[in-house]
């Protein structure tokens, strides 16, 4: 059939390969019946090459300069037949204006570079982790990928936001270290980590957060930790080389092109053990850095689109990371749609988290707009209106939009405010106390006309330091990442308990144990969505390294030993996940309305302090309480327990009146973390009656956790 | 019958009880996996079952792995079954990694897959 079509025939030849003009169509490199499609889009340049290689080949077995007719707009096409789609790796060259030489501001066209496809699905140079491939001229080589996984009728599990428990994790750190007691090809790879489903299932989270997996450069530093003399590397890989293309290093089967497969195969695995998929993505910079930079895609294509550039040429650097992402062009931003789109429909994913999110919201020219094209496009997108959107509503150019990222009621953000109000708080600050009642609702005073479900509370994530990091230093400890400690957070809020990092001073150990669980109390507690940070459930430590973003060492790899070790911790977490799964009445969509509509006898949430009913606000209190009423579950759809916690970061123990029931429920004990380690948190619907029904005596710096039944 | 192209990859099939049993012996890379497809995939259309014999297989390609997904894929169009008999180890961990271990059926060896069968 396809015979008779008048298309199916060349029209040109060189060296024997046959093409002719293709469709500018999707944009990237489409399998064809007989042929294959390119189509590129570049504004300024003045010849386009596309470069064909066999796989792993130095040089080329073809270059096409495509001719003048092939250009439709901006956009050159081809269709090359009779390729080997299954060893075929390509690029292009182009021809055009750079600076200084030719006085062309902006452009950096260089035609001894071969440059990947934006559009590109597979890339190679980095098949193997910490191994490059390939030499300078094209070290990152697009391919052509199978969309042919069967996924057996995979479905997104479609949880609710607010009833998500994230787990934020790096997909190598999840396996790699040693005691993850898997065989070597499946250390730190998509497989490692379907390996490890059955331990995420019993912590009970639902949602992983994967650090970034789109292809990265991890050998993109030059230097060296100043200590050891080992490389370091771009460990956690927020710099990205091609928006579609998963990392092959992340693999077992990168070194096969199966890389797609692989990371299917964990999607759909994680699927049918109901937990969701959420990816941070990085769509404010690449991998390219700035004008002493690598020409490795965007640059040699078409920089003065996909970069944002000062009138003099140069790169506006609101990521922190040397280049910026003109990601409010519409061709830009065409790109980050489409990379979305296809994460979602070929890979399954459930959402997203935006890296330097509020650089998204920045015009051509770096101004913050109120509404911005590439947030609403994605607002509204047909492809993504299931999705999670989560917004790290910051940038690195000043921008803090926390409460105030154009949302389009689609968006969360990352709570910030959360993080640093519940730290203070922790190490026993003054006045926070009326800011903590605000931060355990959801932040209403931030998502007013939003929902709880807007706010990712987190505590701990992985900027900044771990929680055990947390409660164990005062100060970061960057030393090893050959910046002289300059570089990361000074704003921790971390209190190191008296003696700064390891000690064998049992009081000590016992104080930072009880924040630990203090902190993951409150979390698990509060209205909005709890995220936590891979291995703080089992004491992880970066030894005080809170820019932990180069090392792929020890310091990063979660070592699986401390399960056993902090057996404790992990069920004490293991047990606040269970509980707030088994109570609705913490999982509110909408904020609490202070009434009792639903005619209880008291409204959805009441405020206590050592007298119930009475909540002291004043910036010398150091202990709040509060009730939430089951009637009230779910703005009232749902009936769940009544459930009181209560917190006191104050440094002396506190006896605190409990309100009483006025029918024969008893106040039960889930946790108390002031309590002997062995008892101070138990199963769901195993909480033992308290003895004293008029009220509770809080350790120093504990939190108690009581359901009504 | 027996066939060995000029890439190290022997192919022999033999039928038992409405069995077709195919023996690979060699490599599947780019370079044998062609007549991988030419030699199997019409056994795949006659035969409702197939086992494939790959304990003589010492190296896989990614080309080679498409290939017996492909072998799958036209078997279970008519609700057929592939039997994988004699994996080794590294082949059985690169299956399973990709995700497509739990389409066939295993068995480790021949004889093993022939008496399951019986």
């Amino acid at each position: 059939m396809l015979d008779h079509r008048i298309d199916y025939y060349p029209t040109h030849e060189i060296n024997g390969y046959k093409f002719r003009i293709g469709r500018p169509n999707p944009l990237g490199a489409t399998i064809v019946p007989n042929g294959v499609n390119f189509s590129i889009f570049s504004s300024a340049a003045t010849v386009c090459t596309l470069v064909l290689f066999n796989e792993g080949e130095a040089t080329p077995f073809v270059e096409i300069p495509l001719p003048p007719e092939f250009r439709i707009g901006h956009v050159f096409t081809v269709l090359v037949f009779d390729l080997d789609v299954e060893s075929l790796e390509y690029g292009f060259r182009f021809d055009g204006p750079a600076e200084p030489q030719d006085r062309a501001i902006g452009h950096r066209f260089d035609r001894s570079k071969i440059v990947s496809d934006p559009y590109g699905k597979l890339l190679t140079g980095r098949e193997e982790w910490g191994t490059a491939s390939y030499d300078d001229t094209y070290p990152f080589r697009t391919r052509l990928i199978f969309e042919d996984f069967d996924w057996e009728g995979d479905k997104p599990p479609a949880l609710p936001l607010e009833d998500l428990i994230i787990y934020e994790m790096h997909l190598r750190g999840f396996t790699k270290h040693p005691s993850a007691e898997l065989h070597e090809d499946e250390a730190g790879t998509f497989a490692g980590m379907r390996r490890k489903i059955p331990y995420l299932k019993e912590l009970g989270v639902n949602c992983v957060e994967l650090m970034p997996i789109f292809e990265f450069d991890e050998l993109e530093f030059p230097r060296a930790n100043p200590f050891t003399g080992e490389k370091l590397l771009n460990y956690w890989g927020y710099s990205t080389t091609n928006f579609f293309a998963p990392k092959a290093g992340f693999a077992a089967t990168g070194k096969f092109g199966m890389q797609g497969d692989e990371l299917k195969a964990l999607v759909k695995d994680l699927h049918k053990a109901g937990i969701e998929v959420i990816l941070d993505v990085v769509y404010n910079h690449t991998a390219e850095g700035d004008h002493r930079g690598r020409t490795l895609s965007f640059r040699g294509i078409d920089n003065k689109v996909y970069y944002m550039l000062a009138p003099d040429g140069t790169y506006f650097n609101f990521s922190g990371c040397g280049n910026t992402l003109n990601c409010n062009h519409p061709v830009v931003r065409q790109m980050v749609r489409a990379s979305l789109q296809y994460w979602v429909s070929e890979y399954h994913i459930d959402g997203f988290r935006f890296d330097l999110a509020s650089v998204l919201g920045r015009d051509q020219s770096g101004h913050p707009t109120s509404n911005p094209p590439l947030l609403e496009a994605l607002s509204y997108d047909p492809i993504l209106a299931n999705v999670k959107l989560i917004a790290e509503a910051w940038d690195a150019g000043g921008l803090y939009q926390v409460g105030s990222f154009p949302g389009y009621g689609r968006w969360a953000e990352w709570n910030g405010k959360y993080r640093d109000d519940m730290r203070k708080f922790l190490k026993s600050d003054g006045g926070m106390v009326g800011k903590v009642a605000l931060r355990v609702q959801g932040s209403p005073d931030l998502y007013e006309y939003r929902s709880n479900s807007a706010s990712i509370n987190f505590i701990t994530c992985h900027d900044g330091f771990t929680l055990n990091d947390m409660v164990s230093y005062n100060q970061k400890h960057n030393e090893a990442n050959g910046e002289a400690n300059n570089d990361g957070a000074n704003d921790n809020y971390s209190w190191n308990g008296g003696v700064e990092g390891v000690t064998q001073d049992p009081s000590i150990i016992a104080l930072r144990d009880r924040q630990m669980k203090n902190a993951f109390a409150m979390l698990l507690t509060s209205q909005g969505v709890p995220m936590l940070y891979m291995g703080d459930e089992m004491k992880r430590t970066q030894h005080g390294n809170n820019n932990a973003y180069c090392h792929d060492t020890q310091m990063n790899w979660l070592d699986w030993s401390l399960l056993e070790k902090n057996e404790g911790m992990f069920h004490f977490v293991r047990r606040c996940i269970e509980f707030r799964k088994a109570h609705p009445v913490l999982r509110n969509k909408h904020h609490f309305q202070n009434k009792d509509y639903m005619r209880s006898g008291k409204p959805d949430i009441t405020f206590h302090g050592t007298k119930a009913w009475q909540p002291d606000w004043s910036d010398g209190s150091r202990s709040i309480a509060y009730m939430l009423c089951g009637k009230h579950a779910k703005s009232g759809f749902l009936a769940d327990n009544d459930i009181y916690v209560a917190m006191n970061m104050f440094w002396e123990p506190l006896w605190f009146e409990i309100p009483e029931f006025d029918d024969d429920r008893k106040w039960h004990i889930f946790l108390n973390t002031g309590a002997d380690p062995l008892l101070d948190s138990f199963e769901v619907g195993q909480e033992p009656v308290l003895e004293n029904q008029h009220g509770i005596l809080l350790g120093a710096r504990s939190v108690v956790v009581l359901i009504g039944k | 019958m027996s066939l060995q192209n000029a890439y190290a990859l022997e192919i022999s099939t033999s039928e038992h009880k409405g069995i077709a049993i195919v023996s690979l012996v060699g490599e599947i890379t780019a370079e044998t996996a062609p007549i991988l497809e030419s030699e199997v995939l019409p056994q795949a259309r006659r035969f409702h079952r197939i086992v494939l014999d790959v304990s003589g297989v010492h190296a896989v390609s990614s080309i080679g792995l498409r290939k017996i997904l492909m072998l799958y894929r036209a078997v279970k169009l008519h609700d057929g079954q592939v039997l994988l008999a004699g994996m080794n180890d590294a082949l059985r961990r690169v299956m399973w990694a990709a995700g497509f271990l739990n389409y066939f059926i295993i068995a480790e060896s021949l004889e093993m897959a022939l008496a399951a069968y019986d």
